[in-house]
């Protein structure tokens, strides 16, 4: 198994009322909750996390794209991997950005230059993820149209790509994006490119995108692999059926995962943390989470409930998981949380189910201070990881950056002010 | 009234076109709105019996097919054109509700000559940031209803959206509203300003009739001042107790087109 240190970057400081008070944490959350002073301080703390993940052993550190919110204050995830890459260069931890919606890029050509940057800064360790982007960031935030974006995330991507492999200057005639010379300098240190991982929150459509590059099908959810099993299970019929092998590493899932001593000092760590991320940062107002035509029909056909349910709202649903205790949440995996050996063991249980070989954690959630990140990634690589790291290795992971020929990296050191000695 | 269905000039194009049974006087082609049909005509009776009126279903909306062959309203009028001419080639009336209304005004600034006179209703197409209206993209169902109707509990709104206890019902009317909104999204999201003002010259002097609903939420009657600077010439109504259904909420729709014909006489 792989491991990723996976962080939002959430804003701290939404009251209590927040919920009552304000329509939505994201698209028109008002600026009057916003306090930079604090930003400022979280945009450090949680970078130093990150770091120190890293040192800590983690095979990855990851950031991601978000806008217009107080759940994710990562507007820009080229701009914080810019400020990790050259920090991480002593660590043998990968960048993953997961990552570059595409199809808010205009012209996507951006996103080529940016991770060839990344990558070549970093010493090809970049891991690159091209989501569609989620509703409320494309469709409201950027006004990307809901109906056509499928087909200009394809475009962008498919524009990246080449814009990559080509060695010569090409031109670009799609349909939402012309250009007479594309020709990005520099092309990424890895090549043919860096790796691509493909996340989605469940659409078919992108589980097929994932199978047919063949690229690993990453499910963003917030709500655990108990309730996910079943959206595995296409996803590895799927595979199956383009006659593609079963490695793990062909899949990925983010999770929840708080360490403490006892089960019982985690909930009195961590509870009120989970609580804060569940209550008020995903308190998002239904319509922004998915404009008329984000998902397909048929997607939406994929999760019709049967004739004659009265179910009124999905259990795996934010709706529902504001409501949810603490030992809900933990009951049904929503959040792994617990002694190193709880967490050791439903982990790898939930690994081996439904053969998910990279796990991308968010160790930091919600309010979780500063200290308390620290010592959860302590506790996870020194209690946790070491017991999972040999699952899977039976398999090769075909989608992780490579040691490049003929390249040895500079050596990054940092540059001497004038009153240091 | 008789349908048929036409295949459209390009692969995957289909067109669904109604028309009445009269074949004499001045033909009307009919667009719906963003949000439909609804499976009836927001007309009267008497009137559709006396009147040629081609409807034409767009495509996308759950009859005619090929919406992913357009991205821009202007497309989508040229080829609306082109189903307009599988049913007369005579000049015609032109009139829409919402979304239909903005690609009425999109298929006359095309072909000013071919369009008599239009009749307009709760058009999107032009927008002011000062008075923007509901976005009818973001805000749910039980958010956006009191925008769209004069009265919520009435059996109009029942009609249009009717109740169900059974979720996979519910389900299927959530799907409906996804795949018209859906394909209204690519021509008026997120902002519905098809840049009409800018090509307002094509329709100078074009007999014009535009209704706004007194308490549209999504196409604020406060827009009339913005319509009536680009059309000076056009006749602007404001209809009581109705919201952005107004062609289904009162009978005003089939009085202006009455009007505009007797104004023009017979075809």
């Amino acid at each position: 198994m792989k491991f990723t240190y996976f962080h939002l970057m959430p804003f701290d400081g939404l009251p209590e009322d927040f919920t009552s008070k304000y329509r939505s944490v994201w698209v028109d959350i008002p600026s009057e909750v916003q306090d930079v002073r604090r930003i400022h301080t979280l945009y450090n703390d949680y970078l130093d996390e990150l770091e120190y993940a890293a040192v800590k052993g983690f095979d990855a550190i990851g950031v991601n794209e978000h806008h217009s919110n107080a759940y994710g204050l990562m507007s820009s995830p080229n701009m914080m991997g810019a400020a990790l890459a050259r920090r991480i260069t002593d660590t043998k931890a990968q960048l993953l950005v997961m990552g570059d919606a595409v199809s808010l890029y205009n012209p996507p050509i951006r996103v080529a230059e940016e991770l060839a940057m990344l990558d070549v800064l970093s010493g090809g360790r970049l891991i690159t993820g091209f989501p569609l982007g989620s509703s409320q960031d494309a469709n409201f935030a950027y006004g990307v149209k809901p109906a056509t974006m499928r087909e200009q995330h394809r475009e962008g991507f498919d524009l990246v790509m080449r814009a990559w492999k080509e060695k010569d200057v090409f031109s670009h005639n799609g349909r939402f994006t012309k250009l007479r010379y594309v020709n990005p300098w520099p092309k990424p240190l890895q090549q043919p490119h860096p790796p691509v991982w493909m996340p989605g929150s469940g659409s078919v459509e992108t589980m097929d995108f994932a199978v047919e590059i063949d690229s690993p099908f990453f499910l963003l959810s917030y709500f655990g692999a108990n309730f996910a099993e079943g959206m595995f299970k296409k996803y590895w019929e799927r595979v199956e059926l383009a006659g593609r092998d079963d490695n793990p590493y062909r899949t990925g899932m983010v999770q929840i995962v708080l360490v403490a001593d006892t089960d019982a000092e985690a909930k009195r760590l961590y509870e009120k943390h989970v609580q804060y991320f569940y209550q008020r940062c995903t308190h998002i107002y239904p319509g922004f989470t998915e404009a008329p035509g984000y998902k397909t029909v048929r997607s939406l056909k994929e999760v019709l409930p049967a004739k004659g349910s009265k179910v009124k709202s999905r259990p795996d649903s934010f709706a529902a998981a504001q409501k949810y205790s603490w030992e809900e949440l933990v009951e049904f995996g929503i959040v792994i949380a617990g002694s190193p050996d709880t967490v050791r063991e439903r982990l790898e249980a939930a690994g081996r189910k439904s053969k998910i070989g990279n796990w991308v954690l968010l160790m930091h959630i919600g309010s979780l201070p500063r200290e308390l990140a620290m010592y959860n990634i302590d506790l996870f690589t020194e209690k946790v990881m070491p017991g999972l790291t040999s699952v899977f290795t039976e398999h090769p992971h075909n989608w992780w950056p490579k040691p490049i020929d003929n390249f040895a990296p500079s050596k990054v050191s940092h540059v001497m002010r004038k009153d240091q000695s | 009234m008789s349908r048929k269905v036409v295949p459209g000039p390009i692969t995957g194009l289909n067109f669904t076109i109604d028309r009445t049974a009269s074949r004499h006087g001045q033909k009307i082609v009919w667009i719906h709105g963003e949000f439909g049909e609804f499976g009836q005509l927001p007309f009267d009776e008497k009137f559709l019996e006396s009147s040629d009126l081609i409807s034409i279903h767009l495509p996308g909306w759950g009859l005619s097919t090929g919406i992913e062959l357009f991205d821009k309203i202007d497309e989508l009028a040229g080829a609306m054109w082109w189903a307009v001419e599988q049913e007369t080639s005579e000049p015609v009336i032109l009139a829409g509700h919402g979304l239909g209304a903005a690609i009425a005004v999109e298929m006359a600034i095309a072909q000013p000559r071919a369009t008599v006179g239009l009749v307009l209703s709760n058009p999107f197409g032009i927008f002011n940031s000062d008075y923007p209206g509901c976005d009818i993209f973001a805000l749910m169902p039980r958010d956006v209803a009191g925008h769209l109707y004069f009265d919520t509990s009435g059996p109009l709104y029942l009609q249009h959206f009717p109740a169900s206890d059974d979720a996979y019902e519910r389900g299927l009317i959530s799907i409906k509203r996804v795949e018209v909104l859906g394909a209204a999204s690519r021509f008026i999201f997120p902002i519905p300003d098809t840049n009409i003002v800018r090509r307002s010259y094509r329709l100078a002097g074009k007999k014009m009739t535009i209704l706004f609903g007194e308490k549209d939420g999504a196409v604020p009657p406060r827009l009339a001042t913005d319509w009536a600077k680009s059309f000076p010439q056009a006749k602007i109504v404001t209809v009581q107790n109705t919201a952005h259904m107004t062609p289904y909420e009162s009978d005003s729709l089939t009085d202006e087109l009455i009007v505009m014909l007797g104004d023009i006489g017979p075809a």
